[in-house]
């Protein structure tokens, strides 16, 4: 691909507009390569470089250098759908707006704010203006809606989410808790669930215990899911691996031994539920067979709360929740297992004895 | 001083500017009053010490050839020993350049590049010189340095811009070479910073225009803090740049910290004024005094910020403040 051949149209005009505006900057805005075929396909990648010494810091935003490179990646249907932006560095990794660790996302909401018209002048300019907000630490004013963490999907069946948590989000409470947990009582279509009320984790044991596990109007038995609600965020960018997510919690303030409790209560409810063991038969060699589903055939999930989207300033936070899928759930509990000993929690132990 | 002073000084029909005749002279006067005290079985006294820095491949053919052993070191070696103090523990080069290729190249490239490593306790201030070295010379050191797993020689949190910030570090025949960037940047420590030693920084750059280079400035911007030794404080009384090595590192001292510094200094080696201590206190008060001298130092900021000066290139280049409100593409009329 070549510019003048293989380029759409809108690529060259993307390609002109930063010309022209390089030529109008005297310096201040420079196109120092492109365009070039860029990682996402199709892309068109411009090399930028902007001058932006003199920008208003303060210590809770970002660093920005005097000149900072920037790689523009403009798709072909540009000005139709709007490019992406990276850089080439890892320095602004973990802030927010700044995804796998290059990324810039720009637009909370491209849809309202992205001016096909304006092309690369407003693209430009949008940049210059996250990075002034950037370095000021004001990418989440307390007066605009908050972006939630960013959560990648990669497949897992869906959730479904009916009920609001309402008071049960730990930072309604006064003084903040910093985490809360409890279960999400879930009705299965195959790899759907739809969370259809929430339980306290004690209710729901002593319903287990009883051998009462909660059921809809039908008499089928929920589906336990996890639930972590913390008052604060892991990171910018959700884990994707059981530890790192274990390691997440546990920051925010949730042991891993209660994780491992919660994961158990919530393994061992639905195993009885579904009134058959988890235990399935291994090989020859005695290695854990890998199950089809989680226990009692049921997905086994973990959904983390965080405080998210204002109504107004000052006012309440909504929750924003993102389900994991423990998908080798046999070797993800073993391997969580290993790092608890016997004897913390009978019903852990209990688990232990059926996961192994 | 390296092999090629001397080949420069025998090759025929090169002309040689006065400060190159003064500086060959005082390295023959060198060669020869070494040469002398070995003979008699003295002791080379400060003043008349010599350091021959590299390969040459006509390294009998010269004066200096005579000259004992430790007057010759070559890329690979710490040098620990300062006009014949050693300074283990406090300072240390490690010689990167020039190589023995090159003995015969073009002058620039026979640059003596080294790392150097200034102690104290358990903080360390590493500067980086590559000294009149282009793009090729200066990965050629990377390569052979990182091969060799001795990439913390190549660590600074000073790096002098090559060639009084020529844009042919990182550009060839006008084509940016990001490997050379992506290199120095890698071995930066966080808080690093690019110093050119320089006239200041033009707006723009001429084509056929000596350093420094307006392109060089601004790469070496994207990676690092970057300051101009005639910039520094004013281009109109520029003040010295003033590094301080402690034991928690190294960083760029603010000018009320200099005096205070020169202060301390002077007084660390007015006990025993050795001729090292001299040049240091002389250094010291040199910078003290230009600081006094502009008491404006506190960078007042003339050139517009970065920021303002994008936003008005939007506004110009569009026509106007606002993004045009008329629909393109489908449902345009």
């Amino acid at each position: 691909m070549s510019p003048g051949t293989g380029w759409t149209a809108g690529q060259l005009l993307a390609a002109e507009q930063l010309r022209a505006l390089a030529e109008a900057s005297d310096g201040a805005i420079e196109l120092i390569g492109g365009p070039t075929p860029a990682w996402l396909g199709s892309y068109a990648q411009f090399d930028v470089s902007l001058d932006l010494h003199g920008l208003p810091h303060v210590e809770a935003g970002i660093e920005v250098r005097a000149r900072e490179r920037f790689l523009i990646d403009v798709p072909p249907q540009f000005p139709f759908r709007l490019p992406t932006v990276r850089v080439r560095h890892t320095r602004w990794a973990g802030t927010a707006h700044v995804q796998w660790r290059r990324l810039l996302c720009l637009y909370a909401a491209p849809s309202t704010r992205w001016v096909p018209g304006d092309g690369m002048r407003g693209y430009i300019g949008r940049l210059k203006f996250w990075l002034e907000k950037a370095a000021l630490g004001q990418l989440d004013p307390d007066d605009q809606p908050l972006h939630p963490p960013v959560a990648y999907v990669l497949g897992g069946g869906k959730v479904v989410v009916r009920p609001d948590l309402g008071d049960r989000v730990p930072w309604a409470v006064e003084p903040g808790l910093p985490v809360r947990a409890l279960l999400g009582l879930c009705e299965q279509d195959g790899d759907r669930l739809d969370i259809v009320a929430w339980m306290d984790v004690d209710t729901y044991k002593r319903r287990v215990d009883a051998g009462d596990p909660p059921v809809d109007a039908d008499g089928i038995p929920y589906v336990a899911a996890a639930v972590v609600l913390l008052s604060s965020v892991i990171a910018f960018e959700y884990p994707d691996e059981a530890r790192e997510l274990a390691d997440g919690l546990t920051a925010a303030g949730l042991s891993r031994d209660e994780l491992l409790e919660l994961v158990g209560v919530v393994a061992h409810g639905n195993t009885v539920a579904a009134g058959r063991s988890v235990v399935t038969p291994g090989d020859d060699a005695g290695a854990p067979a890998e199950l089809p589903e989680g226990p009692g055939g049921a997905p086994l999930l973990v959904l983390v709360g965080t405080p998210s989207r204002r109504v107004a300033a000052g006012g309440p936070r909504l929750a924003h929740l993102v389900a994991w899928r423990l998908d080798d759930l046999g070797g993800k509990i073993t391997a969580l297992l290993g790092d608890v000993e016997e004897g913390v929690s009978a019903r852990l132990d209990e688990i232990r004895r059926d996961v192994k | 001083m390296t092999p090629r002073l001397w080949r420069d000084l025998e090759s025929n029909g090169r002309r040689l500017s006065d400060s190159a005749k003064a500086v060959r002279e005082e390295a023959e006067r060198r060669v020869a009053a070494v040469k002398e005290m070995v003979t008699q079985g003295k002791e080379v006294v400060s003043g008349d010490r010599i350091l021959v820095i590299g390969y040459d491949t006509d390294h009998d053919k010269h004066t200096y050839s005579g000259l004992p052993s430790e007057c010759f070191v070559y890329p690979g070696d710490v040098v620990t020993m300062i006009d014949g103090v050693d300074c283990t523990g406090r300072f240390e080069a490690f010689l990167h350049a020039p190589f023995r290729d090159h003995c015969a190249g073009e002058r620039n490239e026979t640059s003596i590049a080294m790392q150097v490593s200034l102690i104290d306790g358990s903080g360390t201030g590493q500067v980086l010189l590559f000294g009149d070295l282009s793009h090729d010379t200066i990965m050629k050191i990377v390569e052979i340095t990182t091969g060799n797993q001795h990439a913390d020689r190549l660590a600074w949190d000073v790096l002098l811009a090559p060639h009084h910030c020529s844009k042919f570090v990182m550009y060839v025949d006008d084509e940016l070479q990001q490997d050379v960037l992506d290199a120095l940047e890698d071995a930066a420590e966080p808080a690093g910073c690019v110093v050119s030693s320089s006239h200041p920084i033009p707006d723009t750059d001429e084509p056929t225009a000596n350093p420094p280079h307006r392109k060089a400035a601004d790469r070496y911007a994207e990676i690092a803090a970057f300051h101009c030794t005639m910039e520094h404080g004013s281009t109109d009384a520029p003040t010295p740049i003033v590094f301080e090595v402690d034991t928690s590192g190294m960083r760029l001292l603010e000018p009320e910290l200099v005096e205070a510094s020169a202060r301390s200094v002077e007084k660390a080696f007015t006990a025993a004024p050795s001729r090292l201590g001299l040049v240091a206190a002389a250094a010291a008060r040199y910078a003290q005094e230009k600081s006094a001298a502009s008491p404006a130092w506190r960078r007042t900021r003339t050139r517009t910020p970065g920021a303002d000066r994008i936003g008005q290139a939007i506004i110009r280049d569009r026509g106007g403040q606002a993004a045009p409100s008329t629909p393109i593409g489908f449902g345009a009329r």
